[in-house]
């Protein structure tokens, strides 16, 4: 059942609210939300980045790496398909909200 | 109704911002209409939560996948492949009815099934896909499509355009047509050409396929073209829109296919006609009279009706293609922007992805692959540049987006019907 006026924590888990939402200051631009950017990668990462078939997990690596990763692949290396033509429609706050959802996700 | 529900339900349907909007008591109810990408995938994302019943409305037991379709009329693997129950999204918790819906009353958000049976929801997310405009064609119908298929809905018509094609005898024609745009999948056609031109070359050299097509530019065409000459040379012609190459008639007796300009005679002919959004939906208004239906860019909402969200191929959003691709990440979007709702935010827009890829054989595939974000208005391309798999990309390029494009494809379909 349902406490009067109080989202389940089951929603609250589903929405994930950009924590910029609760924590910036009245100076800092709220961040990206991480897990509503991240939605964009499961069909071919898995859910929750948790990997899908040929394309790798991305789920609970180390957050540091993760955003290096995302910008290194911003510009094409031999190898490389589709991510570099993606990752450079993202900027670096929004890689940083992504590296850091991803890193937050049990694998 | 007490005030509390009533309030609940404005929020949902956009009208309330209300942090009370938890004091229903009672789950609102989300009716969704087919069991495609949109459709799917929105009731998989909210079957679950305590707040939520889900209903969901499909006409068929078993989906047939549009994507991979083309791989079954080229030999590459069996309709097996492209089809799948809806098992697991009962079990996930959706109720499942089977059954045709025949109208919507878009101000009661109500829907009718074939049985007379009317459904009221407090929130709708439609994604019936598109209808086909018959009469833009001379001869085409329902009827006539069983021996000229589109095979532009996977199923019983994809069987028939691969029996055909199994039954032709070496040498013979095969003519494609392709119809002016907006339509579902751009790239679709020409992944087609290309896979159908694969069984041929493997098991009928002799046979030649005519592109009959109303479009004088097309998705991916630089990519596709080096394909065909290195694949597949001089099996290939086509008629671009410019040299009138646009189908006007078809005599399904005599295989006669006419263009404004010259008549063939096919031994098989694939024609795909134009499209709109699902007839259900133009019926009950919500295109606005355009063929398609408009929604905005942040949970893809009705400009029509509020509280009716618009998924996939039948909505007019803006950049996205009509792929399968966009309509999975409009769902995401829509089930975020119905959650935020429900818990009393305003639903906040981030950037969507569409990746397409094509098969011209099974060892050579390429891609467009786009970031979107949605504006004030609609949802925008971002860059417009440098989109596609580069030109004369080596083989083992091609070998690997061939390699992703099957990883996709058993990803997406195993969220949402595994
Ligand atoms: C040959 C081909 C190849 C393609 N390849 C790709 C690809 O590789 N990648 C990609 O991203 N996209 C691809 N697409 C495009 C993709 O198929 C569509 O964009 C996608 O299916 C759209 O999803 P949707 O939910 O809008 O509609 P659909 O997937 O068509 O789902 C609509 C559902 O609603 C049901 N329905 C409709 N009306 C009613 C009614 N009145 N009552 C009950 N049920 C109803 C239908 O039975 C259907 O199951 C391809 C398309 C074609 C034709």
């Amino acid at each position: 059942m349902i406490k009067p006026g109080k989202p389940s924590i089951f929603i609250v888990m589903l929405l994930s609210l950009p924590c910029g939402m609760v924590l910036a200051g009245p100076v800092q631009p709220p961040l990206p939300d991480g897990k509503a950017l991240a939605e964009a990668c499961f069909s071919c990462h898995g859910e929750g980045g948790r990997g899908g078939g040929r394309i790798p997990a991305l789920a609970g690596q180390d957050m540091t790496g993760l955003q290096q990763k995302m910008l290194a692949l911003r510009s094409p290396s031999p190898g490389s398909t589709i991510m570099p033509r993606l990752m450079r429609g993202y900027d670096t706050d929004e890689i940083a909200a992504l590296a850091d959802y991803f890193a937050g996700v049990s694998p | 109704m007490n005030t509390g529900r009533r309030a609940f339900l404005a929020t949902l349907a956009g009208g309330l911002a209300a942090p009370a909007l938890l004091r229903a008591g009672t789950a609102a109810h989300v009716i969704v209409l087919g069991a495609g990408f949109g459709g799917a995938t929105v009731a998989r994302l909210l079957a679950g939560v305590p707040e939520l019943r889900v209903t969901l409305i499909e006409r068929d037991a078993t989906i047939h996948t549009c994507p991979f379709s083309n791989g079954v009329l080229g030999g590459l693997w069996p309709m097996e492949r492209i089809a799948f129950d809806l098992v697991a999204l009962g079990r996930a918790g959706v109720r499942l009815i089977r059954a045709e819906a025949t109208g919507i009353d878009p101000e009661t958000r109500s829907i009718s099934l074939a049985d007379g049976t009317r459904l009221t929801g407090d929130v709708m997310v439609l994604a019936p896909g598109i209808s086909f405009d018959w009469a833009a064609i001379e001869g085409l119908s329902p009827a006539t499509a069983e021996q000229v298929p589109h095979a532009w809905k996977a199923g019983r018509q994809t069987e028939i355009l691969r029996e055909q094609l199994v039954a032709m005898e070496d040498g013979g024609l095969v003519v494609v047509g392709i119809p002016a745009p907006p339509f579902r999948c751009p790239p679709g056609p020409y992944e087609r050409i290309s896979l159908i031109a694969h069984y041929l070359k493997t098991n009928k050299p002799a046979s030649k396929i005519l592109v009959l097509d109303a479009q004088d530019a097309f998705s991916k065409q630089p990519l596709f073209e080096e394909a065909w000459a290195s694949l597949y040379p001089g099996m290939i012609e086509r008629v671009p829109g410019s040299a009138s190459g646009a189908v006007m008639a078809v005599d399904a007796g005599t295989m006669r296919i006419s263009t404004g300009f010259d008549d063939v005679t096919a031994a098989v002919a694939n024609i795909i006609p134009p499209q709109r959004a699902a007839r259900i939906l133009t019926d009950a208004g919500l295109d606005d009279g355009l063929g398609w239906c408009p929604v905005e860019p942040v949970g893809f909402e009705s400009r029509v009706a509020p509280g009716i969200h618009i998924l996939g191929d039948a909505a007019l959003q803006g950049d996205m293609p009509k792929s399968a691709f966009s309509a999975n990440g409009q769902a995401r979007a829509c089930a975020r922007a119905i959650l935020a709702r429900l818990a009393g935010h305003e639903p906040q827009g981030a950037k969507l992805l569409n990746v397409c890829y094509s098969l011209t054989a099974p060892d050579y595939g390429f891609s467009i692959a786009d970031v979107y974000e949605p504006g004030p208005e609609k949802v925008s391309l971002v860059l417009s540049e440098g989109r596609t798999t580069a030109l004369g990309a080596s083989a083992e390029t091609h070998a690997a987006e061939a390699e992703y494009a099957r990883s996709w494809f058993d990803t997406i379909t195993s969220q949402l019907y595994g």
